[in-house]
């Protein structure tokens, strides 16, 4: 998937690793040039798929999300039915990352086994985290949280 | 560049500790100090900035304090060549003219002066961020995805 639909993200100067998720937090693709630790990737997944689930949940206009850690940059953009997520280094340029994914998001769509690919995944984040991504205390916390905001509308 | 002649702290700059003068010897806020741990020597003003977020004009205040204080130390200024040409430049009035056409030069102009940058001095990191912020004045969608494919083509072909 990435190497056929992301290529050119993979070819800036400084793009360590892609992962593609599926709103499962399963990965559907990775590419890294370097080595991580073989755990960081789902872990990243879960975390994210928090976070895109419940901006989800808020109808958030928010799409992308990027942090800064110490030796880099972590850009996460969530799509209806996954989300992808980008480990660089501090010198590449977000916007070049974002120009790059909105180019390459777009030609996607142009080809069929890409629409087709898109279409078997499950199209719902917040569903997920409140079935599958949380422990019992999670999920006990999250429905206080949700009533209390249910209760404000 | 005289001695005295205070030194305008530009992103791609990279500093670090003065041996001449302890931090613990000047009065700093929370943020310098966050600033001073970052300084290594390696990463650039940009990259410290994006770390402790901070804004450009954080940036510009808090760095000039510190140099003033004699803290820093510059290990590497901005590359010569850190400018975009002028052919650069002008393939990408060309383009944008010609999605949106002869009202192109004005809304370039507008968004240099938000950036605080002239058609001679835009940085070549600038570069993708002013192409998505211009794509933002194309309202047709596909025409949008046009320029900025054409505009990510140009920026590859150049090595940026």
């Amino acid at each position: 998937m990435i190497e056929s639909f992301f290529k050119d993200l993979t070819e800036i100067n400084g793009v360590e690793a892609i992962i593609v998720f599926d709103n499962h937090k399963r990965i559907l693709d990775s590419w890294r040039v370097t080595q991580f630790n073989p755990t960081i990737f789902s872990e990243m997944g879960e975390t994210f798929l928090h976070i895109f689930g419940m901006m989800e949940f808020l109808q958030s206009d928010i799409h992308e999300i990027s942090v800064p850690y110490d030796k880099g940059i972590i850009y996460a953009r969530t799509l209806p039915r996954f989300y992808l997520v980008i480990i660089a280094k501090l010198s590449v340029e977000i916007p070049l990352i974002r120009l790059t994914a909105n180019v390459c998001l777009k030609d996607a769509e142009e080809h069929r086994k890409y629409r087709k690919m898109i279409k078997k995944l499950p199209d719902k984040k917040f569903y997920q985290i409140k079935t599958t991504a949380l422990d019992d205390v999670e999920k006990i916390m999250l429905e206080n949280i949700l009533e209390e905001f249910n209760g404000r509308k | 560049m005289a001695e005295n002649e205070p030194i305008r702290i530009h992103q791609d700059m990279v500093f670090k500790l003065s041996p001449k003068r302890s931090p613990s010897e000047v009065k700093l806020r929370s943020m310098e100090w966050a600033i001073v741990t970052q300084l290594n020597g390696e990463k650039s003003v940009a990259q410290i900035a994006e770390i402790l977020a901070l804004n450009s004009e954080e940036v510009e205040v808090m760095f000039s304090r510190l140099m003033a204080a004699g803290l820093l130390e510059l290990v590497r200024m901005p590359e010569k060549e850190a400018f975009i040409s002028p052919d650069l430049f002008e393939e990408i009035e060309y383009q944008f003219t010609f999605f949106v056409g002869p009202v192109a030069s004005i809304l370039i102009e507008d968004l240099l002066a938000d950036l605080k940058r002239t058609r001679s001095k835009i940085e070549k990191k600038q570069v993708p961020l002013l192409i998505e912020l211009l794509s933002l004045e194309i309202s047709d969608e596909e025409k949008r995805h046009q320029f900025q494919k054409t505009m990510l083509k140009k920026i590859k072909g150049v090595g940026l």
